[in-house]
C-alpha cells in the first residue's frame, strides 16, 4: 500500500516541486487532489456495493410482499435482542473507526490503534454473536434445503424467508470478516511506521469501508429483525 | 512515508472534527436505534414498514454525513455518493414496477416460479 508512494516521493525533486508534501505522489498536483482521488475511487467501489446489497434488498421486497404472512411468522423466529445488540456494536465501533481517522490525520499513532483495536474488537463481538445465532437456526432446522422445518407454513415463503436472511446477513459478515483482516493489516502497519509520518488515506478509506458495511446493517435490522413487530416476552 | 520532522503536526489538507462532533452523532444514534426498537412493538399496521425504513434513513444519513465526511468531501465525490442512491433507486423503480404492474404478476402462490411461463 506504501510503496508506491514511497517511490514516487524518491523522484519528487526531479520535476521540480520545491516544496512537495512527502505523501504526493507525482501524478497529482497537490495533496487535494490526491486525497479526492482516493475518496472518489473507494465512493466508486462503494457504489457497486450498494448495487450489490440492493439486489437483494429488491429481492427481499418482492418475495415479502408475496408472501407477508410466512415472512412475519419466520421473522419471529430471529432474536431481536441478539440483533439489537449487534447494531449497537456496530454503530459503536464505526464511531471508534472515525475517532481512529481522526487520531491518524493528528499523527497520534498510540490513540489510532488504540480505536483501530476496539473497531477490530467490536467486528469480533458481532461475529460471535453471528456465530451463536446461526446455531441456533441450524439446531432449530431454519436452514433452506432438504432439513427445514417450521410448522404451520402452508408453503416454502418461511424458506425463502430464511434464505433472503443467510444470504443477506452472510454476505454482511463477509464484509465484516473482510473489515476484520484489513483493520488487523492496518494495526500492524502504524506499529511498524509509528515513527514516521504517516499518511492518513489508507486508514480513511478503510473508514469509508467500514461506515458503509455499518450503513447495510442499519437497514438490515428493522427489516429482517423488527418490521412485523417483536415479542416483548419470547426468546 | 518520511520522518517525522516536527511532531505532531496536523496533516492540513485533512479535515480535523472535534471528538464531542462524532460522540453527539453516535448517541444520537444509539436513541434511534431505541426509537426504532420500541416503534416495533405497537401493531402500526402498514405503517410499520414506512417508520422502520424512515427511522433507518436518519440513521443512514448521520454516519454518511458525519462519519464518512460527506459533509467535508469535495463535489466530485458528492455527486458519487448520489449516483449510488440513484442507481439503487432506478433498480427499485424498475423491478418492483414489473413485479407489481397487476395481472402479470410473476409471483404466484404456489412458490417463486413465473405463473405464465406456459402461456407463452
Amino acid at each position: 500500500m506504501s510503496t508506491p508512494n514511497e517511490e514516487l516521493t524518491m523522484h519528487a525533486p526531479a520535476h521540480g516541486h520545491e516544496e512537495h508534501h512527502p505523501h504526493l505522489a507525482h501524478q497529482f498536483d497537490d495533496m487535494e487532489q490526491q486525497t479526492e482521488s482516493y475518496t472518489v475511487g473507494m465512493w466508486i467501489f462503494l457504489v457497486t456495493e450498494v448495487m450489490f446489497f440492493g439486489g437483494l434488498f429488491t429481492a427481499y421486497i418482492i418475495y415479502r410482499n408475496a408472501y407477508l404472512t410466512e415472512f412475519t411468522a419466520a421473522h419471529h423466529q430471529l432474536d431481536w435482542k441478539l440483533g439489537g445488540l449487534n447494531t449497537l456494536i456496530l454503530l459503536t465501533s464505526s464511531l471508534t473507526m472515525a475517532l481512529a481517522v481522526r487520531s491518524s490525520m493528528l499523527n497520534r499513532w498510540r490513540a489510532q490503534i488504540g480505536f483501530l483495536t476496539l473497531t477490530w474488537l467490536g467486528a469480533l463481538g458481532f461475529m460471535v454473536i453471528k456465530y451463536f445465532e446461526y446455531s441456533s437456526k441450524i439446531e432449530h432446522h431454519l436452514v433452506p434445503g432438504p432439513n427445514f422445518a417450521m410448522e404451520g407454513m402452508p408453503n416454502r415463503g418461511a424458506e425463502l424467508f430464511f434464505s433472503l436472511y443467510f444470504a443477506m446477513t452472510g454476505l454482511h459478515g463477509f464484509h465484516v470478516l473482510v473489515g476484520m483482516v484489513v483493520i488487523g493489516i492496518l494495526i500492524v502497519r502504524t506499529y511498524i511506521n509509528r515513527k514516521k509520518y504517516m499518511d492518513y488515506m489508507p486508514i480513511e478509506m478503510t473508514g469509508l469501508y467500514w461506515h458503509f458495511v455499518d450503513l447495510v446493517w442499519i437497514f438490515l435490522y428493522p427489516m429482517l429483525y423488527l418490521v412485523g413487530q417483536i415479542d416483548l416476552g419470547g426468546h | 512515508m518520511s520522518e517525522i520532522t516536527e511532531q505532531q503536526e496536523p496533516k492540513l489538507y485533512a479535515h480535523v472534527d472535534p471528538i464531542k462532533d462524532y460522540v453527539g452523532r453516535w448517541f444520537i444514534l444509539l436513541i434511534l436505534l431505541v426509537v426504532t426498537v420500541l416503534a416495533a412493538i405497537p401493531d402500526l399496521g402498514a405503517l410499520a414498514v414506512p417508520i422502520a425504513m424512515g427511522i433507518a434513513v436518519v440513521k443512514a444519513l448521520l454516519v454518511i454525513w458525519v462519519f464518512m465526511g460527506f459533509r467535508h468531501a469535495t463535489k466530485l465525490t458528492q455527486v458519487w455518493a448520489a449516483i449510488a442512491l440513484i442507481f439503487l433507486f432506478t433498480m427499485f423503480v424498475l423491478f418492483l414496477g414489473d413485479y407489481w404492474s397487476g395481472k402479470d404478476r410473476l409471483v404466484g402462490p404456489e412458490g417463486w416460479e413465473p405463473t405464465h411461463s406456459t402461456e407463452r
